[in-house]
């Protein structure tokens, strides 16, 4: 255990010693204080705007005149997507996710307004983010300072005295993973909590405990990943002959894992499951829609039922002696079935692109890269599936608005005048405004079970490699 | 032919195509390339048939209104949609650029003018996020890369 001790020792005064080390080290903090101001800044600046906008929106809707129930549901109401709490630490695909959504009556409109749409093609080379710089640039800083860890100690003859004294392979490897990596965890890790207390000191209103939470499980996931650095570090000096080489073999490990794979593992998911575009979205539904029924054709098959089937429950012969009004109770239809039809074909495209996606979750199994991105975006609540599930939560509320109008149309809109008779405004602050129920921390785990897996492999495949492993360095 | 210059560019070049790692490394990116191509004319192809079919859809959409709303004006507005198409350039498929995010097709109507023009086109977001593996990001990234990691000790193994 001593021995141990004195290797991590060792590999701590080695690094502090190197000046490039201390330089990069600076540089790092400074970006990451820079992003982390940037980061919180955007966020608290966005959702007050958005916030602002919601109230006005709300304010507009409440105080419009007196209306029929219909034209209400088409004058519509926007929604505007607040920003998750951690998302100035990880940007995931917030600047690519609409910021508003239109709720309307019989349209499912898209959420709108992305950041991306409105900027140049340099989003794609990523954001600055302290998410980006624990993910890429670490790594990079945990290459550097122990590339040569062992590969340097086998050109210049020291580690055939270490081993020819008695430290075996396995204690030395285990020592330098663990001097590199308590080294690194405790400068970028420790900075990183000392930016949350500072974050959360200054905006105390984010503290829930489910931020909590989730930011226990983002650091934890991160100094795991920095192990998993510094292991495959340590591993690459292990092979190689002379620092160089473990150098340069590392450096196209990291162009590779950062950038090349996770790039063509996304490009071939969509290669292989290719998505529909939005017409054929659309005109897929239609499509559906035209083979149950068109409410506008008199002679439509569907809808004629449906009248007779309306009639024979009343006792009637005509719309006009029913106890309601028909207009309503035909539109309910319409909605009900319109808005089955676009749910079924939304679930569609959203498995799509989750296959899409899982090309990417499977390949966490061989790079750690993809595997951290993924689990920090669900963390952080920036991923797809907290988008889509934002989607759903609006489509949901659409629908209830639109048939509490729907409804309102049917009992107090005389038939006569169906399309002119107005409600008094009143009737309209009934309505309940739009609240967003966020997810769990479990919840955002629970959508990326493959890459969770990949995790525990990773974990596995460590401790094994040290419990059945590094027998002997080859000289 | 017999200079210093042309001495130094033949040892250089003799050890450069001679470096099994110089090979390996225009092996991997020349492999990206094709794939490269042909990612992005599969995703402009896509792009073009869905903008094939918009003249089709439009016709259809107008028949139909005509025969329901043909007395009823203010109906037939509403319902009608128009189509409009952003045709992919001659270069498109070698620089996808922002065709991925911005619509290439979008419809209006004479209802909510300004809001509809913001209407988003259906994307996966992970795949916007990522970017596409098209040929400008293999010259613009990964030839650089290339060039960086096999050069960048030319001089300084030297010494």
């Amino acid at each position: 255990m001593n021995s141990i001790k004195n290797i991590i020792a060792v590999e701590w005064k080695n690094i502090i010693r190197t000046k490039t080390a201390m330089v990069l080290i600076a540089v790092f903090a400074v970006l990451l204080l820079f992003s982390a101001f940037i980061g919180i800044e955007n966020k608290v600046e966005q959702n007050s705007i958005r916030q602002k906008y919601q109230e006005q929106v709300h304010d507009d809707y409440v105080n419009q005149p007196d209306r029929n129930p219909h034209r209400v549901s088409h004058y519509g109401y926007l929604v505007f997507r607040e920003r998750p709490a951690l998302s100035f630490f990880e940007f995931g695909i917030e600047s690519f996710a609409g910021n508003s959504v239109f709720l309307e009556a019989h349209r499912q409109n898209t959420v709108n307004l992305s950041e991306a749409g409105f900027s140049n093609g340099m989003l794609r080379f990523g954001e600055l983010s302290m998410a980006l710089i624990l993910q890429l640039l670490v790594p990079l800083f945990i290459f550097f300072i122990g590339y040569g860890t062992l590969a340097d100690l086998k050109s210049n003859g020291v580690l055939k005295i270490m081993l020819a004294q008695g430290i075996s392979a396995k204690k030395l490897i285990w020592g330098k993973t663990l001097g590199i990596f308590s080294f690194t965890t405790a400068v970028f890790i420790g900075a990183v909590l000392l930016i949350f207390t500072i974050a959360f000191a200054v905006y105390p209103e984010e503290l829930t405990t489910e931020v909590v939470m989730r930011s226990i499980f983002a650091v934890g996931l991160y100094t795991l990943y920095f192990f998993i650095c510094s292991w495959v570090t340590v591993v690459v000096s292990a092979k190689s002959s002379r620092g160089g080489t473990a150098l340069i073999c590392l450096i196209v490990l990291w162009m590779l894992c950062g950038i090349i794979l996770p790039k063509m593992a996304q490009n071939i998911g969509q290669g292989i499951y290719p998505a529909i575009s939005k017409l054929e979205f659309e005109t897929n539904i239609t499509e559906d829609l035209e083979k149950v029924g068109d409410s506008h054709n008199p002679d439509d098959v569907y809808y004629n039922r449906f009248k007779a089937k309306t009639l024979a429950e009343f006792g009637v012969n005509d719309v006009k002696d029913l106890p309601f009004n028909y207009v309503g109770h035909l539109m309910a239809e319409g909605e009900r079935i319109t808005t089955e039809l676009y749910r079924a074909h939304f679930d569609e495209l959203i498995t799509t692109y989750a296959k899409q996606n899982s090309i990417a979750s499977y390949l966490s199994f061989v790079n750690p890269y993809p595997m951290l991105r993924n689990l920090s975006m669900a963390v952080t609540g920036t991923d797809m599936a907290h988008y889509i599930d934002f989607q759903k939560q609006t489509e949901a509320y659409r629908y209830k608005q639109t048939q509490y109008f729907n409804e309102l149309h049917k009992h107090e809109i005389d038939a006569e005048h169906s399309g002119t008779q107005r409600l008094d405004k009143s009737r309209f602050k009934e309505r309940e405004t739009f609240q967003y129920n966020k997810r769990g921390l479990f919840w955002a785990l629970s959508n990326q079970f493959t890459t969770l897996f990949a995790l525990f492999f990773w974990a596995i495949l460590m401790m094994s490699s040290f419990a059945f492993g590094f027998k002997k360095i080859k000289l | 032919m017999n200079t210093t210059f042309y001495k130094l560019f033949a040892i250089e070049y003799k050890r450069f195509a001679r470096n099994p790692i110089s090979i390996l490394g225009f092996i991997v990116v020349f492999t990206i390339g094709v794939y490269a191509i042909f990612h992005g004319k599969n995703t402009i192809a896509h792009q073009e048939e869905t903008i094939d079919t918009i003249a089709d859809i439009q016709e259809q959409e107008l028949a139909k209104n005509k025969q329901f709303f043909s007395d009823d004006l203010s109906h037939f507005t509403y319902y009608q949609f128009y189509y409009t198409q952003n045709e992919p350039s001659e270069w498109a498929a070698f620089s996808i650029g922002q065709r991925d995010i911005n619509n290439y097709s979008l419809k209006v109507r004479i209802l909510a003018v300004e809001g509809q023009l913001y209407d988003t086109e259906l994307a996966n977001p992970m795949t916007l996020l990522s970017g596409n593996l098209d040929l400008s990001f293999l010259f613009v990234v990964l030839i650089p890369l290339l060039i960086i990691s096999l050069c960048f000790n030319l001089i300084s193994s030297r010494a």
